[in-house]
């Protein structure tokens, strides 16, 4: 018999856990589609749907969904975020997802949510869900839950040891024994590119600024490249305020991490305009970053397609950090 | 001990009597201005939404006035409101100001961390009992309900006045009438005092009146300067309105009180198929679809308002959905959106109201007439 497909739009947390979906549905039995390369046609089909005020990483969404509902699945796979750890939320917008999405776009096939909800319920138990909305039995959910998660681990394993985000959905998909920490040749300076996965990762979004990087012979060093225990605790804001959005949780300790062990030569934050969490925890971090003197730059981007300005202000920057190196801090030089 | 807090709406007598009643002496920060936004947008955040800029004025405002206490209002999520005090107080301090921030916990009211806020601002040990402290909170809602009854009064009333600027000024001896009554007695005595005065307002004629649902974020939706008084250009061109949001409400909500946003809730899990939003993702989103779904269901309505502050995440969802909804005839209630940044031209927000009014009038007009048609 036919494989079943399912549709899964590739944006927003498909860049983090892409890894678990696509070995969960295929263990249940399914074909996963995944939408295509982010490019300009996808961000015009979106703009169609998407109202005027809404971040460009949703506009992209709505054009991965248009993209993949093309492709003839029999479901599509919308998942709603709620919180990943008790008393904390993500963004609203993932709040909302699968409602928006039913909302506005007319035509879908059967969507599939998936709601995870730590606050009132474990991750296995909306697998579960999951699973029975595809008519799945109980034991089938468990010995996928439990490969989904593997491989989702051994992706996180492949991501730290320095691969970019396609090496390492390819070699999770392998599993390697014994893998050896990607060799970088040696650069001058290394600069960590901080923000949401689904900025870092999409070379369209970014314009590239990954490989940019590496062109101008600096080493990029992202989010997942950094080694997981600092994700662990819970950061703070102030004394008395816990930070509660799960989206900027691995932010804010990769920054916390990075102001104070500070084995990089400079950030760059990577936000996306209109962004309501990152305009505060910008804030907040740029503040910081003065403190403690790592040169910081805050990179926001829309829907623009005009690249200089993005290239003079990086080069710039990279000069900068480079220059900053060399002389051992700015002030002696001076 | 004095302390401030940030305007919202006309609310400020309600959270006057409540650090009053605490023993605290109160600086109610100057009416919001341009002048007074211009030093917030100078500090804050490019792209946050408008609340966390006209908070901080105030705040700043107080501040310049001598005031070493601050009180701000927090929530846990989702929306960007739990993080204000925090920013804030990081701005301000980097400002150089020498103060203390005080936060009161309004996430869940059933908790009651709230009391531990009230303790804190309260010098007076003898104010500290129980009894004392239930009879600040039942004036404090006292307080905002009257305010509430006020401002549903206004914008019921002002289509009608003769004079323009009658209602403005009953509402404003409305609002200075609740500040000065201290005792509960006096307060309820206002309940049946406020719609007199509104009543007394001398009416014209108008017979061509529309009705609008208006609703939306919190702030923007009470605060008469972020809005740009929009309630008062709809009532002058012509518009009963109706209130689908306010303080009392939420805080009413807050105490898991409001029924009529439980119900309001329950309409969007009926529509699920349709795009309803299953479950509270922030601001007001959930409410305002619940509300959008509630009017059109009703004869009354001719229109629906939805304000929001630029970028606000949870209300553009709502937007978003509502926007699809009318454009695919679900629902046939004609929305009209505007989200509200530090602009100060007003000509556009003016013009906007306008064609979308003598729409509403046209649209009702033509309905009426279909009407008419049938029965003959």
């Amino acid at each position: 018999m036919e494989k079943k497909k399912i549709g899964v739009p590739r944006s927003l947390l498909y860049y983090k856990y892409f890894a678990f979906w696509k070995k969960f549905f295929e263990e249940l039995g399914f074909e996963v589609i995944v939408s295509d390369e982010t490019s300009s046609d996808i961000l015009k089909e979106g703009n169609k749907y998407a109202i005027d005020e809404i971040c460009i990483p949703l506009k992209l969404y709505y054009g991965h969904i248009i993209n993949v509902v093309n492709k003839k699945p029999d479901y599509l796979f919308i998942p709603r975020y709620v919180s990943l750890s008790p008393g904390t939320y993500m963004c609203p917008k993932f709040l909302g997802l699968p409602d928006l999405i039913r909302g506005t776009v007319s035509n879908l096939p059967d969507v599939i949510e998936m709601c995870v909800d730590s606050r009132k319920k474990t991750k296995f138990y909306s697998a579960c869900e999951t699973g029975r909305a595809l008519n799945k039995s109980f034991m089938q959910v468990k010995n996928a839950y439990r490969c989904a998660v593997e491989s989702y681990r051994c992706f996180c394993d492949v991501m730290e040891k320095g691969f970019s985000f396609t090496e390492s959905v390819d070699i999770a998909d392998k599993k390697p024994d014994n893998l050896l920490k990607k060799e970088y040749p040696d650069t001058e300076v290394s600069i960590a590119v901080i923000g949401h996965s689904y900025n870092v990762h999409d070379s369209f979004i970014n314009m590239d600024l990954l490989n940019k990087l590496e062109k101008m012979n600096v080493r990029p060093v992202v989010l997942e490249n950094l080694p997981s225990e600092i994700f662990k605790g819970e950061t703070r804001i102030n004394k008395s305020l816990k930070n509660y959005w799960g989206n900027e949780e691995e932010i804010l300790s990769a920054l916390n991490y990075l102001f104070g062990k500070k084995s990089v030569d400079g950030i760059i934050f990577l936000c996306s305009f209109c962004c309501g969490p990152d305009s505060l925890v910008d804030e907040i971090t740029t503040r910081n970053a003065k403190l403690t003197g790592i040169p910081y730059t805050c990179v926001v981007m829309d829907e623009h397609s005009g690249q200089t300005g993005l290239i003079t202000r990086i080069e710039s920057f990279v000069d900068m950090v480079a220059f900053k190196k060399r002389k051992g801090g700015i002030r002696q030089c001076l | 001990m004095l302390v401030a807090f940030p305007h919202m709406g006309n609310g400020w007598p309600a959270f006057k009597a409540l650090c009053e009643g605490m023993g605290a002496r109160v600086y109610v920060p100057l009416e919001n201005n341009v002048r007074q936004l211009e030093k917030g947008l100078r500090n804050s955040p490019e792209w946050v939404c408008f609340p966390f800029k006209m908070t901080l004025s105030n705040m700043i405002e107080s501040l310049d006035a001598g005031v070493k206490t601050l009180v701000m209002a927090t929530d846990c999520g989702p929306c960007r409101f739990g993080f204000y005090y925090a920013v804030q107080e990081r701005i301000l301090r980097d400002m150089g100001y020498e103060f203390e921030m005080k936060y009161l916990p309004q996430g869940d009211l059933l908790t009651f961390e709230w009391v531990d806020f009230l303790k804190s601002i309260c010098e007076d040990r003898k104010l500290e009992s129980w009894i004392s402290i239930s009879r600040t909170v039942k004036i404090f809602l006292m307080k905002l309900y009257l305010v509430r009854l006020a401002e549903d009064c206004e914008g019921l009333t002002r289509c009608y006045e003769r004079t323009k600027g009658d209602t403005g000024r009953a509402l404003k001896k409305s609002i200075k009438l609740i500040d000065e009554a201290s005792a509960f007695s006096e307060l309820k005595r206002l309940k049946m005092y406020i719609p007199e005065i509104f009543s007394d307002i001398e009416r014209n004629d108008r017979e061509d009146v529309v009705t609008v649902k208006m609703t939306g974020e919190n702030f923007v939706a009470v605060d008469d300067f972020s809005n740009h008084n929009i309630k008062k250009k709809l009532g002058e061109l012509g518009c009963r309105v109706y209130m689908g949001t306010g303080l009392y409400d939420w805080v009413k909500h807050k105490f898991h009180l409001n029924f009529h946003r439980k119900y309001l809730e329950y309409l969007n899990k009926k529509h699920r198929s349709a795009g309803g939003l299953q479950m509270d993702i922030g601001g007001e989103a959930v409410w305002v679809l619940g509300d959008y779904i509630d009017s059109s269901e009703e004869e009354k309505f001719d229109g629906f308002v939805h304000i929001y502050p630029f970028t606000c995440m949870p209300e553009i969802t709502a937007k978003a959905i509502i926007t699809k909804w009318y454009g695919e005839g679900i629902f046939g209630l004609p929305p009209f959106f505007f989200s509200f940044d530090e602009h100060s031209g007003e000509a556009g927000l003016i013009t906007r109201l306008e064609a979308y009014v003598d729409l509403l009038r046209r649209r009702k007009k033509e309905k009426n007439n279909v009407g008419y048609g049938k029965n003959k």
